[in-house]
């Protein structure tokens, strides 16, 4: 079972492996604040690039240059590959840090991409064969406080880079790697690096592969023994050939806590933190918090020593406890908090748990949630609260899923460090003094263990998400390219908050569109969480790019609820659906492009698809101008129990196709709205890349009882004679003029005398005759189904029913020859 | 499974042998002292054992046989007991007419039974069930008196010359202080029939010369007898000097001198430069190292050799190989489990540093078998994650643990006492309790694993009972561990200088590395029906490594300055039957990654793995090449890691490997690759002469015979300057046995 599994897998992870994408890159990687970088993006198909769409403020593109192609083929597959040449304006108060952003073409939004922005000037690698400035003697100096944009060289050893810094005793010396985070590319690549500091001589004095705060990427603080040459050296800790294998090293003199205690505190007030993990920082630190609850960037050291990356801490509307130890038994607990608090502490040594005890009313709905591995504390909380003088927990919890840390978007194998942090809800039933405990899965304990504990009350949320209709969450599936004067369609699915009860029915407000796109779609319910909306864009509308939300309204207004958007993605994945970085948003790009070539219309059918049935969908195009490109047409959403034939390709001769839908004996009755999507075929198939993708309008899709049943009997014919089988019919609802029935999975030598017989909605019976040759084989057939079809509205509809034996019986009075 | 499987069909094809015959009627047994009336246990169970009923191949299969099921070799008497009397009325047993009672029918022939006729009416057999069922088959009470232990009269047989015969007897103890002679209720067997054969009766029969054992089987019991077989023809006289010169020397000459062995006479300078070498680094001498000694007239020149090559890295990196081996050191990437490429290079660089640093044995084994953390941080901790790879199984780690450090297979007790040995399900589940609080995670990085320990697990449940068993060292006490963390009793045990399972286990692998087997062979099946080649060996040098302080290249070292290692192969008349008491040195085939070095060597050719930094050599690949193949190492048996088992790696020669190396690309592509001999004939001033013996001294660290070299040289004929004319003098070498095996 699991080689099958696993052969699965690699077929599927090798199939995705080789998806092309608009934008492959963007280098250089990052660039500093303050100052204006050329920039390359690397992809294929990026024909008549317009914008540069940025999620956050901070950056502007300039002078965007048409696009060069370098090559016909990419992987084996004719396909333009080049790039689009830029300049990115940082402005000097942009965010540092990650800028997810899209270039957008007048085809399509692409798929969105990452830049780094960084506080000091940045210089080059200047390596340019494997080994140029591998060892401390061919180190490449740089100065003091910059940014190398490097790059580990695949070759058949492993490569490493060493740069020169000059420094004074006493002096601090900051490293901090940025190479997974930078998610070069959507798949593969291994980039995890590992950092090292070197003495002139070649002697390591600090290393550095993995931490809690950053996870993959390296970061040192250290102080400085002696006056001289130091070299920081950045390289694979083990070989495993890397694939761009881009990175940004900070070396400077910048102040790089791993942890700031306590993790949080309320909202604008001054907290008193330490840090730890710095090399000389004084480590008790006043600051202040924003006035905006949430998590909170903090950048510790002045101006000129801010670290790269900031440490997150949060901010809460309600007021902070600290732990008081020893707070290590039940009994020790601090004093009942009322609810919502948050309690900070540390798991000081192995083996230590803290108690803090809270007040809490019967029936209130909360939410409970750490804060520890996702902000660089190596602590593996698990928490359980009990009643104060109880031995038995009300509950305990220790991991949590990605939903219940609010990504709300995610494969079941994305990992993220938070994920060890437990989040539950929790229903007290009766009101009095609780104590909650805190300890380390694993019984491991220290000084940077620490922890923050958030208890407040249920924030009901509903939020919305663009849904892969393909176990992989590809790019493909957040493009939002709306063709002018045409039509799109995504399926949304819509997500439920941790603790959050979805009642009654949902309606979409598009909020962010441009005047003439307007959305439609069916009611979301909590059984109905995933249809398909469709957009419809005016032919007066330009093109354009922006961002929206599709927000969740109750139809009934005195739910009151709030909604948003979110989209998560991954890059550096890795086969079997790893990745090593993900960038969760919370709105979706869209980009208003170019007209399609062609539109399609599907005809409203005039009959139901019923189940255990098959009907046709009739599926129109409309050709503009010379358009004569191959298209193919399918639903990427079908109601429960309804399923289609793998899609059907329209060649260019051609303008109607029809495309089948079935219906299974469970499919739910009823009236569902559907839309029919046809993709253009150059570029990438898979990925979607270089497709033109435009929806019919919505058409109601009857799923309805069949017209009758039949019962067929067990009935018995032998070899060489005719026989009947006379099938009962029920009739559930009237159907016009005559339909023609016939039997199907009849073993073979067996066939319906013609013709076949014939039935109007009157009848009862209907009778089959048969004949069975003389070499039928002898034995017991079961599955066999009779096949009714019939006219109704001028429509062909075809339906299934029955299920009968039929036996064949040797010849009488001809004794079987004898078989050795 | 397999084993099991085997075990059963001995027992089977020996019960037949034993009741088919028409051997006379043995006398009742001596009453038992202070017996009331029979028993089941006592009297009933020994006989299902003694005629084979219970027998993995008969009723003793996990699924019975023929409707009826008895638990293997008895060790589930309360079982058997209700299967026989309750568990179909009036079938088995008919206590009206008890000589009508099936399981006597059966066992009589007197009604079709598929096992046939297994003993007669008129046996004591026989009486012996009539009269528990005449007695109205009564259970045990709890105080019946339940056999401790056995004993072989004699302990020891030294016989000279073939047809001598010799009766044993077996006496059981049982837990009230009486013996009762059982030598007509036990099962016999002889390791090794050509030297001293046993029958049913106890009776022992002398072969060809040599030495072995018989052994025998009652209850949960077995115990071996050593019989020696001395020549007879010839005068024997050990040569006057041959004088020991440690310890191995005189525990090794000793036991010869009682087999009347003499050892072979010591190998030449080119055979040890060559042997050391390859035994300790895992690589042929370079030709500069193979002169440089040659010429070296230093008498003490061997020893130097030893510490230099002692003090090498590739001794640390040939370790770390045959511990990969071992500890199932492989990768899969992004599996659940995480043995990512990264964990397990991680565990093998540490390996290779433990080595390399020459940590005592006690101390590498005691970090991983307690190890906590993260399998990054903390590379020991891979243990856990490597030996187990996928769902952590307590029973699979408590196995590995057992062969891994020990070297005792345990796994026959998890359904069933062990029938060759003396561990029970009590043992078993005792043990495992050791590692059932294990618990691992996932990181915030998936491929990285955290392990760690829950000091409150409960512990293993017995598999008949349910009933929980405490965790037990094997053969010892029940630490106390509640709170803790058991393994760190489990490993103060095991790695205890005191402790003879661990030291012999680690010493006899050390042993096999220089002499292509162990003392116990293989070296991870410690049991009683596998004893020693020699006890004192074993226990000299297992003595010897805990006295080092499981200093390991002390051990070696002794190993190597020992007259014993430094043996000839050529065998003499009285030692070329011997291949197991170190007499001479063995033909080895070379592992698969240490040929392919050599081979890499001898031709000054670079083999490339994928996956691994160029240069790295076949030793050094961290995963033994498993995660990308390679064609080479697999068809010469480098070990598929799948189990800790040591015959995972395979030495023997095969056909495929032949085929390979004569038709496959690996030594001609080496040839045409090497570019040594354009450089060795670059001045111009070589004759073929100088060309044959350099290649002789790269592939054989020696130089050719006379007529070797006249035959070579021939073949060149008048094309002494071209490296083409060598080529197939080069092939022919590197196909030679020589070549491929270590002598």
């Amino acid at each position: 079972m699991r080689s099958v599994i696993f052969t699965l897998l690699a077929t599927f992870t090798a199939a995705c492996w080789s998806a092309q994408y608009y934008v492959e890159r963007v280098e250089p990687r990052g660039g500093q604040r303050g100052t204006t970088v050329d920039v390359t993006f690397h992809g294929t198909l990026l024909n008549d690039p317009k914008e540069v769409l940025f999620y956050n403020p901070g950056i502007e593109a300039i002078e965007i240059q048409p696009f060069v192609e370098t090559s016909k083929e990419m992987k084996g597959k004719i396909t333009a590959t080049g790039t689009v040449k830029a300049k990115f304006r940082i402005k000097p108060d942009c965010a540092l840090g990650e800028h997810p952003l899209r270039l957008i073409t007048a085809k399509s939004s692409t798929d969105t991409v990452t830049f780094w922005v960084g506080p000091f000037p940045t210089v080059d690698e200047k390596e340019k064969k494997l080994g140029d400035n591998d060892t401390p003697e061919t180190a490449q100096p740089v100065a003091l406080n910059s940014t190398v944009h490097g790059m580990i060289l695949s070759g058949d050893v492993l490569d490493k880079d060493c740069y020169s810094v000059e420094m004074k005793k006493g002096q601090r010396l900051s490293v901090e790697v940025e190479a997974t985070r930078l998610g070069t590319l959507h798949r593969g690549g291994e980039f995890d690096l590992c950092a090292r500091i070197l003495t002139k001589a070649g002697k390591e004095i600090a290393k550095n592969d993995d931490n809690a705060l950053l996870v993959h990427d390296p970061l040192i603080s250290m102080l400085i023994p002696e006056d001289g040459t130091y070299i920081v050296e950045v390289g694979q800790q083990m070989f495993y050939g890397p694939t761009s294998a881009y990175y940004r090293l900070h070396i400077g003199t910048f102040v790089r806590p791993m942890l700031v205690y306590p993790l949080g505190g309320q909202v604008g007030e001054k907290l008193n933190v330490k840090l730890f993990g710095d090399a000389i920082t004084e480590p008790n630190q006043m600051i202040e918090l924003p006035k905006q609850p949430g998590d909170f960037a903090y950048f510790a050291g002045k101006e000129n020593e801010t670290p790269p990356s900031a440490n997150t801490l949060r901010v809460s509307t309600f007021p902070n406890v600290m732990e008081v130890e020893p707070n290590d038994t039940q009994d020790k607990a601090t004093a009942p908090a009322s609810v919502p608090v948050a309690f900070n502490g540390i798991i000081e040594k192995p083996g230590d748990v803290d108690y803090f005890g809270i007040h809490a009313e019967k029936g209130a709905n909360l939410r409970i949630r750490v804060f520890a591995q996702g902000f660089g504390s190596p602590l593996d909380a698990k928490i359980w609260i009990r009643q104060i003088k109880a031995t038995g927990n009300e509950f305990e919890k220790d991991d949590s899923t990605l939903a219940e840390r609010d990504h709300l978007q995610g494969n079941g194998r994305w990992r993220s460090a938070d994920m060890l942090d437990p989040s539950t809800t929790w229903i007290p039933r009766v009101t009095g003094d609780y104590v909650i405990g805190i300890d380390d899965t694993r019984g491991q304990g220290g000084p940077t263990y620490a922890y923050r504990i958030e208890i407040e009350p249920v924030h009901e949320k509903v939020v919305s998400q663009l849904a892969p209709t393909n176990s992989y969450p590809y790019q493909y599936f957040f493009r939002m390219d709306l063709p002018q004067g045409n039509r799109f369609v995504r399926n949304v699915t819509l997500a439920a908050a941790q603790g959050t009860v979805m009642k009654g029915e949902y309606e979409l407000e598009a909020v962010g569109l441009p005047q003439g796109v307007s959305i439609s779609s069916a009611r979301f319910s909590k059984d109905q969480l995933t249809l398909p909306v469709l957009f419809t864009i005016d032919p007066s509308v330009k093109p354009q790019s922006g961002w929206m939300e599709l927000l969740a309204r109750p139809v009934d207004k005195a739910v009151k609820i709030d909604s948003g958007s979110t989209q998560g993605m991954t890059f550096v994945d890795r086969r079997g659906g790893y990745a090593w970085h993900h960038v969760f948003l919370d709105k979706l790009a869209f980009a208003v492009t170019e007209q399609a070539p062609y539109s399609i219309e599907v005809t409203q059918p005039t009959v139901s698809l019923v189940q255990n049935g098959e009907l046709a969908l009739e599926i129109h195009v409309k050709r503009n101008g010379d358009f004569k490109g191959v298209i193919d047409v399918q639903t990427d959403w079908l109601p429960n129990g309804v399923t289609r034939e793998s899609g059907v390709t329209i060649p260019a001769t051609s303008d109607v196709a029809k495309l089948s839908l079935q219906a299974n004996s469970k499919a739910p009755a009823g009236t569902y709205k559907i839309v029919v999507v046809a993709t253009t075929l150059e570029g990438d198939r898979e990925s979607g890349t270089g497709n033109t993708r435009v929806a019919s309008s919505f058409i109601e899709l009857r799923v309805s009882e069949p017209y009758l049943t039949v019962q067929i009997p067990r009935s018995s014919v032998e070899r060489g004679h005719h026989g009947k089988i006379v099938c009962e019919l029920k009739q559930n609802k009237e159907f016009q003029g005559e339909a023609v029935c016939t039997l199907k999975r009849l073993p073979h030598g067996v066939t319906i005398i013609e013709p076949l017989p014939k039935i109007t909605s009157k009848d009862k019976t209907v009778t089959f005759n048969i004949d069975a040759a003389p070499e039928a084989l002898v034995g017991l057939y079961k599955e066999i189904f009779c096949e009714i079809t019939l006219t109704e509205n001028g429509q062909s509809i075809r339906q299934q029913s029955g299920s009968g034996i039929l036996r064949i019986d040797p010849t009488r009075g001809v004794k079987a020859a004898k078989v050795d | 499974m397999r084993t099991f499987f085997r075990f059963g069909l001995m027992a089977v094809a020996l019960s037949a042998d034993v009741f088919a015959s028409d051997a006379p009627v043995p006398a009742p047994a001596p009453a038992l002292a202070g017996e009331n009336g029979p028993s089941f246990r006592r009297d009933v169970m020994p006989v299902f054992f003694r005629a084979g009923c219970n027998s993995g191949g008969c009723h003793g299969s996990a699924r019975g046989k023929d409707g009826f099921r008895l638990s293997l070799f008895g060790y589930d008497p309360t079982g058997d007991y209700f299967r026989i009397t309750q568990q179909m009325a009036g079938r088995r047993i008919n206590l009206s007419v008890p000589e009508e009672s099936l399981i006597l029918m059966k066992s009589t022939g007197k009604v079709p039974h598929t096992g046939g006729e297994l003993f007669k009416e008129n046996s004591e057999y026989y009486q012996a069930i009539l009269k528990w069922i005449e007695a109205g088959t009564p259970d045990d009470s709890a105080d019946v008196p339940v056999p401790t232990g056995i004993k072989i009269e004699p302990e020891k047989w030294v016989v000279e010359g073939a047809g001598k015969s010799l009766t044993t007897h077996v006496i059981a103890t049982y837990s009230d202080g009486t013996t009762r002679d059982i030598t007509k209720l036990a099962l016999f067997s002889s390791n090794n029939k050509n030297v001293a054969d046993i029958n049913e009766h106890g009776v022992v029969k002398s072969g060809k010369f040599g030495a072995t054992y018989i052994f025998a089987r009652f209850n949960k019991f077995t115990l071996g007898a050593e019989a020696i077989v001395l020549p007879t023809e010839g005068n024997f006289q050990w040569p006057g000097d041959l004088k020991p010169r440690n310890y191995i020397d005189e525990l090794v000459q000793s036991k010869l001198q009682k087999l009347r062995i003499i050892p072979s006479k010591e190998c030449s300078d080119e055979q040890f430069v060559r042997r050391i070498h390859l035994d300790l680094i895992g690589l042929p001498p370079t030709p500069a190292e193979c002169r440089a000694f040659l010429a070296d007239m230093d008498s003490s020149k061997r020893e130097k050799l030893i510490d230099r090559l002692l003090a090498r890295d590739e001794f640390a990196d040939l370790w770390a190989a045959k511990w990969g081996e071992w500890l199932k050191l492989l990768t899969d990437q992004n599996n659940n489990s995480g043995n990512d490429r990264k964990s397990a290079m991680i565990y093998h660089a540490w390996i290779r540093d433990q080595f390399k640093k020459n940590v005592p044995l006690d101390e590498f084994v005691r970090t991983q078998v307690t190890s906590v953390g993260s399998d990054f941080q903390n590379p020991a901790s891979n243990f856990y994650m490597m030996v187990p790879p996928s769902n952590y199984e307590p029973k699979a780690v408590a196995q590995d643990v057992a062969q891994l450090f020990t070297g005792i297979r345990v796994q026959c007790a998890e359904c069933h006492n062990h029938p060759f040995d003396r561990w029970t399900q009590d043992d078993y589940y005792g043990f495992v309790s050791f590692f059932t609080g294990i618990k691992r995670k996932m990181s915030a990085d998936s491929r990285e694993m955290y392990v760690y320990n829950d000091n409150n697990a409960a512990p293993m449940k017995h598999l008949l009972d349910g009933r929980p068993m405490p965790a037990k060292l094997l053969g010892g006490a029940a630490p106390d561990v509640k709170g803790k963390d058991p393994r760190v009793a489990f490993a103060d045990w095991l790695t205890s200088p005191e402790n003879t399972l661990f030291r012999n286990n680690m010493a006899n692998r050390v042993w096999d590395q220089f002499f292509g087997r162990g003392i116990v062979e293989p070296v991870d099946d410690f049991r009683i029906s596998n004893p020693p080649s020699n006890h004192e060996l074993l226990d000299g040098i297992g003595t010897k490594l805990a006295e080092y302080k499981f200093d390991m290249r002390r051990l070696v070292r002794d190993i190597c300055l020992s007259r014993t290692y430094q043996t000839s192969s050529t065998v003499n008349a009285s030692n070329k039957g011997d291949d197991a008491q170190f007499s001479h040195a063995a033909l080895r085939r070379l592992r698969a990654d240490v040929l392919l070095d050599s081979l890499s060597q001898a031709t000054d050719t670079v083999t490339t793995f994928a996956g691994v930094p160029k240069g790295q050599r076949a030793v050094q690949v961290y995963d033994g090449g498993r995660r990308y193949g390679s064609y080479f190492l697999k068809t010469f048996g480098l070990s598929s890691r799948e189990t800790v088992c040591a015959c995972e790696t395979r030495n023997e020669p095969t056909f495929g490997q032949t085929l390979h190396l004569i038709n496959g690309s690996t030594i001609q592509g080496k040839i045409a690759e090497s570019k040594f001999l354009e450089l060795f004939l670059k001045d111009g001033k070589k004759n073929s002469n100088d060309v044959v013996d350099e290649l002789y001294i790269r592939a054989l660290s020696r130089k050719p015979a006379a007529d070797e070299q006249k035959k070579l040289v021939e073949l060149v004929g008048s094309q002494a300057g071209d490296k083409k004319a060598y080529d197939d003098i080069f092939w022919a070498i590197l196909n030679s046995t020589e070549f491929m095996f270590n002598h």
